[in-house]
């Protein structure tokens, strides 16, 4: 498939795969539709939600649609970072010699679903960092490419905080969204009760492969976003930072830590493939104010008083949205 | 290629009307601010010439207005673009601009999307926009400076007067007008008077004696009646009488028979001193002398002189036959 051709048909795709995901996942379409434009834009997500809301689902789902290869990674305290990267074991060749040979772990996956992350020790959530970022793995001083496109998705529960490790800033930050799965409403809870006495197993059928995939992320890099709505998203992003000269007065006042530089590239980079999902070739301001939540979420820390006063991130993000546009657009 | 500006162009009259809109409020505060202070200076210099003050103003609008009209409120392509998106374009026109000489299939693409939606749109879509602080702050402002300009004027004019300041603890202080006569008359109405500051008092009368003339009051009023208005200070007049015995002044009979008072002095040759109605003749004038003795004195003396023949002027004479009747 041509370039150009790949543009005019990229809303078809898309709506296809949201049709699918659809045939098993009843609603939560913030998440998935969320979830479908950081696997294109080539970004990890980490899912928050308490139990039994699908995340599982929703993942297989996915790599069913995608038609790309799933592994499973339950995170608990044990995990060793072997058990995830893999690790090189004492076999025989051919010849009957003792040879050293790589076992590859659950992470040499297309799509890595890495369960209750934060049960984990820290030194086994780092396993995953060189692999998010750089999406090589490095076991006794070899690197080895992990194959394209990669994507982790990660869950925890934002309740039971007993056992866990919270996730470093340096992890968090590897991942493009945060993305909060809330319980179904009546409506949808009926009808994922109906679908699921029928089977458990997911029914969505591939529409995209691997090549397709990206060349969609090809494509929607080269989204045009001009330089008024590029500036309004890095303002949005220096607003977090409560030193900066573009700090928002809430910044100053709850946040400890801002966004990082990787925040600003995550959200134009989402926005381009947002902007293409919804038949459009140019980036707009709502685009950046939409996915400012998602990837800005984790990546701030608050200070004591905002726990204090209950602020939640998404409040200092409302606000900041609000600040920046009266400030740059004046309205 | 595409000229995009052509279908930006059907909004560019409502961006220029409200430009210069713009441009004429922002001025205007600036022009009556100006004209303001014009009229404040041209009030402490007392200069009565108001008329600056507005021709200022508008020499000072024309020229903000334009300055302000080319140097900010004049419609860019970007801020039409701006503008244009705000009506739900997305971001679509300003992008398009940029990409204007991008050639790629993504960009072609683009402006195509942009173009369609911009074809959409109805121009009156657009609405003029103007800050509601810029219009309150010029309306008070024309406001002020009108009122300022009309009081200043009619001050400078003289067709409004500010009254003397009156300090408060002297807004009850009682001032004591008193009115005396000098020898030859005597001063009839309420002669001393308590009148409160900036009060009018009760009129009084000069009338001269026989053989004397009302001349002027020491303050050179020259009406023999007279009262006073907007008292401020006291006062102590006396009336000036002369002497007509010496016949250097002659003597208009008919103002003395209109400055008659109602009730007449007695005449000599009746009985002096039962005039008991004349109770202001009775009084002392100099304090020392009372005019009851002066006729009395006058009257022996002529009569002494008539007696041992000594010589009588005419004048006297004729005064004496006027007030005292035949002496012979």
């Amino acid at each position: 498939m041509t370039n150009e051709q790949m543009i005019n048909e990229f809303g078809e795709i898309t709506n296809k795969i949201f049709g699918e995901i659809a045939r098993d996942v009843i609603g939560q379409k913030s998440v998935v539709e969320n979830i479908v434009i950081a696997m294109i834009a080539g970004g990890n997500v980490l899912l928050e939600g308490v139990p039994g809301v699908g995340k599982t689902r929703l993942v297989r789902s996915l790599s069913r649609v995608f038609t790309l290869p799933f592994s499973r990674i339950q995170f608990t305290p044990d995990l060793m970072p072997a058990d995830v990267t893999g690790t090189s074991m004492i076999v025989k060749d051919s010849k009957g010699n003792s040879v050293f040979e790589f076992q590859k772990g659950p992470i040499f996956s297309n799509i890595v679903l890495a369960d209750e992350i934060n049960r984990a020790t820290p030194k086994t959530q780092s396993a995953l960092l060189e692999a998010m970022q750089e999406h090589t793995v490095t076991v006794l001083g070899l690197s080895r490419k992990l194959s394209q496109p990669f994507f982790v998705l990660a869950t925890q529960n934002p309740i039971e905080q007993d056992g866990t490790y919270p996730l470093p800033e340096a992890q968090m930050d590897r991942f493009m969204f945060k993305l909060l799965v809330e319980n179904p409403n009546a409506d949808e809870l009926f009808e994922i009760v109906k679908l699921t006495q029928k089977s458990m197993s997911e029914s969505a059928l591939g529409v995209c492969d691997k090549e397709k995939l990206l060349q969609m992320r090809a494509t929607a890099s080269e989204i045009p976003i001009a330089d008024d709505v590029l500036k309004y998203a890095i303002n949005v992003c220096l607003a977090t930072h409560s030193d900066s000269e573009c700090a928002a007065s809430i910044s100053k006042k709850y946040v400890r830590v801002g966004a990082s530089p990787r925040s600003a590239q995550s959200i134009v980079s989402a926005a381009k493939v947002k902007a293409l999902m919804s038949g459009r070739f140019n980036v707009s301001y709502d685009d950046i104010n939409q996915l400012a939540y998602p990837v800005l979420r984790h990546r701030i820390k608050m200070n004591f008083e905002a726990i204090a006063d209950r602020i939640t991130t998404d409040d200092i993000i409302r606000k900041i949205i609000i600040e920046v546009e009266k400030k740059i657009r004046g309205n | 290629m595409i000229d995009i500006r052509k279908y930006l162009n059907k909004f560019n009259s409502k961006l220029i009307a409200e430009g210069v809109l713009r441009s004429v409020l922002v001025a205007g505060t600036v022009a009556f601010t100006a004209m303001i202070i014009t009229a404040i200076a041209l009030l402490i210099a007392s200069v009565n010439m108001i008329w600056i003050s507005p021709i200022v103003g508008v020499v000072v609008w024309v020229l903000c207005t334009i300055v302000a009209y080319f140097a900010k409120y004049k419609p860019t392509m970007t801020s039409m673009a701006e503008r244009i998106d705000l009506l739900g374009l997305e971001e679509r026109v300003i992008t398009m601009l940029e990409l204007e000489n991008n050639d790629s299939y993504i960009a072609k693409r683009q402006r195509e999307d942009a173009i369609r939606e911009i074809e959409k749109v109805n121009s009156s879509k657009i609405k003029i926009v103007l800050s509601k602080g810029i219009v309150i702050c010029t309306s008070v402002l024309l406001l002020i400076s009108v009122c300022l300009i009309t009081v200043s004027g009619l001050y400078l004019n003289g067709t409004i007067k500010v009254p003397p300041p009156i300090i408060e603890n002297e807004k009850n202080l009682y001032m004591d007008i008193s009115y005396n006569a000098s020898k030859g008359g005597v001063v009839i109405g309420k002669v001393n008077q308590s009148i409160k500051r900036g009060g009018e008092t009760e009129q009084v009368e000069a009338i001269a004696a026989e053989g004397f003339i009302f001349i002027k009051w020491t303050d050179d009023n020259l009406s023999n009646k007279r009262s006073e208005s907007n008292v401020i200070v006291a006062m102590d007049i006396v009336a000036l009488f002369m002497n007509l015995e010496d016949g250097s002044i002659s003597i208009d009979k008919d103002n003395i028979e209109d400055e008659k008072p109602e009730n007449p002095p007695p005449a000599i040759g009746g009985q002096p001193g039962s005039g008991g109605q004349y109770e202001n003749f009775d009084q002392v004038i100099d304090g020392t002398i009372d005019y009851k003795d002066v006729l009395e004195e006058f009257y022996q003396k002529y009569k002494k002189d008539i007696e041992e023949g000594r010589y009588v002027s005419e004048e006297a004479r004729r005064i004496i036959e006027l007030y005292f009747g035949a002496i012979e």
